[in-house]
């Protein structure tokens, strides 16, 4: 038997003992020299001079000299005595030269393995911690030259081979060990570290494996033969079997001593204290990584809590402050941070935050399949507008209808589907809040609209003027009343019953942009407005003021005829100005053309309105008559020539452009309607009159 | 589509969830289950592409509240689902959209949720929940028998036809997972099958997967059990 390790303590003991039983061999020519160890009764091989020399069986006429209590020296020659008689003389140095070697020897094993344990497996965390310990065990152990390193789990209540040394893995992953199964169970169930140097003793103890499992052990098996010597020791931790080591030596010789198994009995606490700790350096891993998860998700939870909490809070605040849907439009923004409007249920926007340009409604957004399920079940939609851009449709919900839609643009990449929740949620207080103003609002058109009535039948009284000032109409002030006449095809998209509606948000919003005060009711089919200017107001900044107003209304999208009165003092007058109103809208409906009619810019044809048409057709049949008759007889249209001219003041050049005529060809035409009515137009009166008849011939043409 | 509970087991960590509807086939469509990750339970109008997407969510450490939002912003007929998230840390968020047809709602309750939809009424959920709650054992004994509870209430109000329980151990190794396709009495079906079949593989589960992954036969290792325990 050889020692594998090439520690300079241990190759010097061998060296020496080797040279010592070598020398002695020769010199007596003995056939065999071992050294062996007596140890509970059972004899270790520890050296032996020439291993091809060694047959178990010639131990029979093998001499024996003891050197010490533990120690004998076995040998055969042909002649004994010679050496006997050589060891009878040094009887007396030889155990302490043999305890003095084995001890070195011993402390050589030690301190490698402790070195080796503590210095590359110390360290080690990873899946190598099995292979590693093996090797270091297998390199430090005399006669070790393969192992095995069987876990326990606790699932299958298998030991199983977690990593093999000598042993092919295809066979050793298939062996599954129950606890008492041969030497590495019973090594499990008693926590004890067992040696078997004796092939008796060896096959005994692994008399108990499975078939199965002795035929993928020999399978697994790389050794040229099967283990001569088998030493296995139990990893405890806390008490409790986590596994257990197989050593094995192959060789003829092999053997685990006395002095092997004393450091085994010391390394295996510290090999159970070093696969604790890679244990729970992986357990404190995987905590660590379940950490990281937890942390990672309650994070994310609380964010979203707290940006939940947080809009709560605001929206609350906002509420109860009564500080309107704009504040809580920023609000969303602010938390959300996406660009979103709130749309009325005619899609005029109430309140925007964070938009753009390109934040606008598709074309036939209430055409489209999204919006219309979203009216349907009141709940949000998403369009998608281009590859990543999406419109989130969430319908803001009043008393049992969709009264608008809060409109979200997001990017698909970047939004954050959680933030849906806060808007989904925001919508829902915005329903409320219009369905409070809505409340106010129509509590509000009511009210006027009684007092309107009141006005219209020169009622007044204590109490109406008392509500009228409730509604911020000031007595003193200025007032004009518009008189607006709706059609239905307010919008192609608009279905007509939103058309009455829809026109009186519009006035009330361009109203409000123009920050004209009034207010808005229904009267007779007809929307009716004032509008009150205080009454230190310049009448001329009143009356540009109103232009601008006209030039608004000229926007709505919408047939609309639109009548404003003139501008009256005092709150009593009102009446007036809503007559002048209804009076612009019959002109309008008699000029068939046009929006708005102003009263005050109506020229003469407020006073037209008011004479009988008879004489208006008196009138221009006296002036105009025989002109007419002269066209209709001779199929001339000289009465077209005379309007051209009195449109163009006379200015003969801009009459002929309009005629397209030769200026002869004008004065003719002139000269003959001077004929025809017996008219001088160089005369005033007769200007005057051609021109009053022209423009009464026209209002009745109309 | 009827009603289903999901829950993580507090004691093993499994996750498992039983289902049953008047429609055939129901479990192919729903749960879907990954151990350690979670599950996704879809019903009423199922979409069952949303279990396998639900659970990418899910594998990339997304809560149980992200990944249901995530999933609805992606699902235009959110509103004929119903849809249950329980994550890696049993916490669950549950839709129940308003096109589903009444009695429908759902429970979330700690490590588990129910949901139902077409109930006979709302008690089948409490029943449920409370048996599930009540019963110890297996989490597939205590799916099982919340179930059975529903089903006893009256479950779905068009009838009964398919049921299904899966539990999830070890990837890509199935530790319950049996269905009923069509049947009169599908859950009590389930039940039954569960019973009978259990000693096969689910009672020495890991042992069969060791000698799986070993490339052994189980009957190997029952041999050896059996002798190990001197049988």
């Amino acid at each position: 038997m050889t020692f594998k390790h090439s520690n300079s303590e241990q190759q010097h003991s061998r060296h020496y003992f080797n040279e010592l039983l070598r020398e002695w061999s020769v010199h007596f020519q003995l056939e065999h020299l071992s050294l062996w160890e007596c140890l509970n009764k059972q004899r270790h091989c520890i050296w032996v001079v020439d291993s091809k020399l060694f047959k178990k069986t010639d131990t029979e006429r093998a001499s024996h000299f003891s050197v010490t209590e533990n120690y004998v020296v076995t040998f055969i020659a042909d002649k004994p005595e010679a050496f006997l008689a050589h060891l009878r003389k040094q009887r007396h140095w030889l155990p302490i030269l043999f305890e003095s070697a084995l001890a070195s020897q011993q402390y050589a094993i030690n301190r490698t393995l402790w070195r080796e344990l503590t210095d590359d497996l110390v360290s080690v965390f990873d899946g190598s911690f099995y292979e590693k310990l093996l090797n270091i065990l297998i390199d430090s152990i005399p006669s070790a030259d393969s192992g095995l390193f069987l876990l326990y789990n606790q699932r299958t209540r298998k030991l199983a081979v977690r990593s093999g040394i000598g042993f092919d893995q295809e066979y050793y992953q298939k062996i599954q060990i129950a606890p008492t199964e041969s030497i590495a169970g019973t090594t499990f169930t008693k926590q004890e570290l067992l040696v078997f140097n004796d092939e008796g003793a060896l096959c005994k103890g692994m008399e108990s494996l499975s078939p199965d499992n002795k035929r993928l052990l020999i399978q697994a098996n790389k050794m040229s033969q099967p283990p001569h010597a088998v030493l296995s020791f139990p990893i405890i931790n806390d008490g409790r079997t986590l596994g257990v080591v197989v050593l094995q030596g192959s060789s003829d010789k092999a053997c685990f001593p006395h002095e092997v198994v004393t450091t085994m009995y010391h390394i295996m606490d510290y090999v159970s204290l070093l696969f604790g700790r890679y244990q729970n350096h992986r357990d404190t891993q995987k905590t660590k990584r379940e950490l990281e998860i937890t942390y990672r998700a309650l994070r994310t939870e609380h964010k979203q809590l707290q940006k939940t909490l947080d809009l709560y809070n605001i929206l609350t605040t906002l509420i109860r402050n009564n500080k309107g849907i704009k504040e809580i439009m920023r609000a969303m923004y602010e938390m959300t941070l996406t660009p979103i409007t709130y749309y009325d249920e005619l899609l005029l926007p109430i309140a925007s935050c964070g938009t753009n340009n390109s934040h606008v409604l598709p074309e036939n957004f209430l055409k489209t399949r999204e919006a219309r399920y979203s009216i349907r079940v009141k709940k949000w939609q998403l369009l998608k507008l281009d590859h990543e851009n999406l419109l989130l449709i969430i319908p803001v919900v009043g008393a049992e209808k969709v009264i608008g839609f809060l409109c979200a643009w997001i990017n698909e990449q970047t939004f954050n589907d959680s933030d849906r929740t806060l808007l989904e949620y925001s919508a829902s207080i915005l329903g409320l809040e219009s369905m409070k103003r809505q409340a106010i609002d129509n509590t509000k058109r009511q009210l006027f609209g009684d007092i309107f009535e009141q006005i219209i039948s020169n009622n007044f009284n204590e109490t109406m003027l008392q509500q009228a000032k409730n509604l911020d109409l000031n007595e003193k002030d200025f007032y004009t009343v518009l008189v607006c006449e709706y059609g239905h095809d307010v919008s192609s998209s608009i279905n007509e019953k939103f058309a009455s509606e829809a026109c009186m948000k519009w006035l009330e919003q361009a109203m409000r942009e123009m920050s004209i005060k009034g207010l808005v009711t229904h009267r007779r089919g007809n929307i009716v407005a004032f509008l009150s200017f205080p009454s230190e107001s310049d009448k001329r900044a009143i009356d540009q003021k109103l232009t601008r107003f006209c030039a608004r209304m000229n926007q709505f999208p919408s047939h609309i005829k639109v009548g404003i009165g003139r501008l009256e003092l005092g709150f009593i007058r009102i009446n007036q100005s809503y007559n002048d109103a209804k009076q612009c809208i019959r002109l309008l409906h008699k000029k068939k053309s046009g929006k708005i009619y102003r009263f005050s810019s109506g020229g003469i044809d407020h006073l037209l309105m008011n004479h009988d048409s008879d004489e208006l057709h008196l009138f221009v049949d006296d002036h105009l008559g025989l002109l007419l008759e002269y066209d209709v007889q001779k199929n001339k249209d000289l009465l077209h020539t005379l309007f051209v001219y009195l449109e163009n003041n006379r200015n003969l050049q801009k009459t002929t452009e309009a005629l397209s005529i030769h200026h002869n060809t004008l004065y003719y035409r002139i000269s003959q309607i001077e004929q025809i009515l017996s008219v001088k137009l160089s005369s005033t009166e007769d200007w005057m009159n051609l021109a009053m008849a022209w423009k009464i011939y026209q209002f009745l043409h109309d | 589509m009827t009603y289903s509970i999901v829950a993580k087991c507090k004691e093993t960590g499994l996750f498992g969830a039983a289902v049953t509807s008047c429609f055939p086939g129901i479990g192919a469509y729903s749960p879907t289950i990954k151990a350690n990750i979670g599950i996704i339970a879809s019903q009423g109008w199922v979409n069952p592409a949303l279990g396998p997407i639900g659970m990418t969510y899910l594998e990339e450490g997304k809560t149980a509240n992200e990944t249901l939002n995530t999933l609805l912003m992606k699902d235009p007929g959110r509103e004929l689902r119903q849809l249950i998230v329980m994550d890696h840390f049993g916490n669950s968020a549950v839709y129940t959209g308003v096109e589903n047809d009444d009695a429908k709602g759902h429970i979330i309750g700690d490590q588990f949720a129910v949901q139902g939809n077409i109930l006979t009424s709302l008690d089948v959920l409490y029943a449920v929940a409370e048996t599930f709650e009540n019963t110890k054992g297996p989490i597939q004994e205590r799916l099982l028998a919340a179930m059975l509870a529903g089903d006893e209430i009256g479950g779905d109000s068009r009838g009964k036809q398919a049921a299904a329980i899966k539990v999830a151990a070890e990837e890509g190794f199935p530790y319950v997972d049996f269905r009923v396709d069509d049947s009169p009495e599908p859950v009590q079906e389930l039940y039954s099958i569960y019973k009978n079949n259990k000693h096969v593989l689910i009672d020495q589960y890991y042992e069969w997967v060791n000698a799986v992954k070993a490339g052994i036969k189980l009957e190997d290792h029952q041999a050896s059990m059996n002798k190990e325990r001197g049988l």
